[in-house]
């Protein structure tokens, strides 16, 4: 029986036909086959085969593939990572701040407007923030909410009724929401 | 001072690690690397025209879902297996654009194009005669083989068969070429 019966050798003939097998290795296919009619004849055939699938290959623009890839999740503004088999989208800490930073405001202020609009006294609402301030509360510019119209006023409110309810949180927990603190690592 | 040779190109698994954390220069390794031989493989297949848009789509596909590829499984078997299924949907689309009824994969893949091109020699005429007549099986195990020197096992994922069956596919397709060479 000759070596190449044990398949071993011969599973090596592509390999060596694509010149794609250590030199020690290379080395001795090529003593066998040079010793053996069948494994030479059929390295001839794979050597062929190969050329000719070659041949029939177009050039590829690798170029115009990695224009065409996807971002990087790392390079992403907004990653979106793997953790338990499910993709979970993570909000920029930049635009977290921005809006815990807005719904404070907006919270605290609140109150305060609805109180001066109802021409009553300030009530504190308890949005599980404490020391709200109990006068009214000055306007960008300066402004004071007492110098609004009804019209501007009505329309203030309806703004920030957008954001009633949205804080029921400790300001620990917002800030360890800002901090991208979610109890794991992402 | 000068920097020590890097005589170790980086694995697929450190290159998809890097691009996952953010370097894209990673993917461009990546694409170097397996680009040439996925062309091979549908130019094998007889793919013409659209080599280029079936390997991009492939890279596209697998890069969409880098993040969740088992690094235990070699990138090369999956971006194969993908482009190979890509392949397949494209036959069977193909198919029902010419209003031929919904048939299942086998018979798609007998819809492998004849390798056409004008080849050197009536040697080299000859094997790509044979290689047309091989069955769809046959060709893509015979193509993966000679082109790439896979193991049974890895051509086994590619194709969704057995080591075995590819080991006897391979052998077979092997043969008819022996054949049709020794033809007169
Ligand atoms: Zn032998």
């Amino acid at each position: 029986m000759t070596e190449c019966g044990k398949d071993t050798l011969r599973d090596q003939l592509p390999l060596l036909a694509r010149d794609a097998l250590a030199a020690e290795a290379a080395a001795r296919v090529r003593a066998h086959v040079a010793g053996c009619a069948a494994c030479a004849a059929e390295l001839a055939v794979l050597e062929r085969a190969g050329a000719l699938f070659t041949a029939v290959t177009p050039a590829v623009d690798t170029a115009a593939i990695l224009r065409a890839l996807p971002t990087p999740p790392g390079a992403r503004p907004v990653l979106t990572v793997q953790r338990g088999g499910r993709r979970q989208a993570r909000i920029p800490q930049y635009v977290l701040a921005a809006a815990a930073s807005l719904v404070l405001v907006a919270t605290l202020a609140l109150p305060t407007i609805r109180s001066v609009f109802n021409g009553g006294p300030v009530v504190v609402v308890d949005s599980g923030i404490p020391s709200v301030p109990t006068v009214p509360v000055d306007l960008v510019g300066g402004a004071n909410l007492s110098d609004l119209g009804v019209d501007e006023l009505t329309a203030l409110l309806a703004e920030l009724d957008r954001f009633d309810g949205t804080v029921a949180v400790e300001p620990v927990a917002m800030r360890q929401a800002v901090n991208g603190d979610f109890g794991g690592d992402l | 001072m000068t920097l020590p040779a890097t005589s170790t190109p980086a694995t697929d698994a450190e290159l998809i690690a890097r691009w996952l954390s953010g370097d894209q220069r990673a993917a461009g390794e990546l694409v170097q690397r397996h680009a040439g031989p996925l062309a091979r493989f549908a130019a094998s297949l007889g793919v013409r025209d659209e080599v280029d848009e079936l390997v991009q789509d492939t890279f596209v596909r697998a890069f969409q879902s880098l993040d969740s590829f088992r690094s235990d499984s070699a990138l090369r078997t999956w971006l194969f297996t993908i482009l190979k299924r890509l392949l397949l949907d494209r036959k069977r689309a193909e198919r029902r654009r010419r209003d031929v009824a919904e048939l299942d994969e086998r018979d798609a893949a007998t819809e492998y194009d004849a390798l056409d091109t004008l080849v050197g020699d009536e040697t080299a005429a000859r094997i790509r005669g044979a290689v047309n007549g091989l069955t769809p099986l046959q060709r893509e195990v015979f193509t993966l083989r000679v082109n790439e020197g896979m193991a049974y096992a890895e051509i086994a994922e590619v194709v969704g068969s057995t080591e075995g069956a590819c080991r006897v596919h391979y052998h077979n397709a092997l043969r008819a070429i022996k054949e049709r060479l020794s033809d007169d």
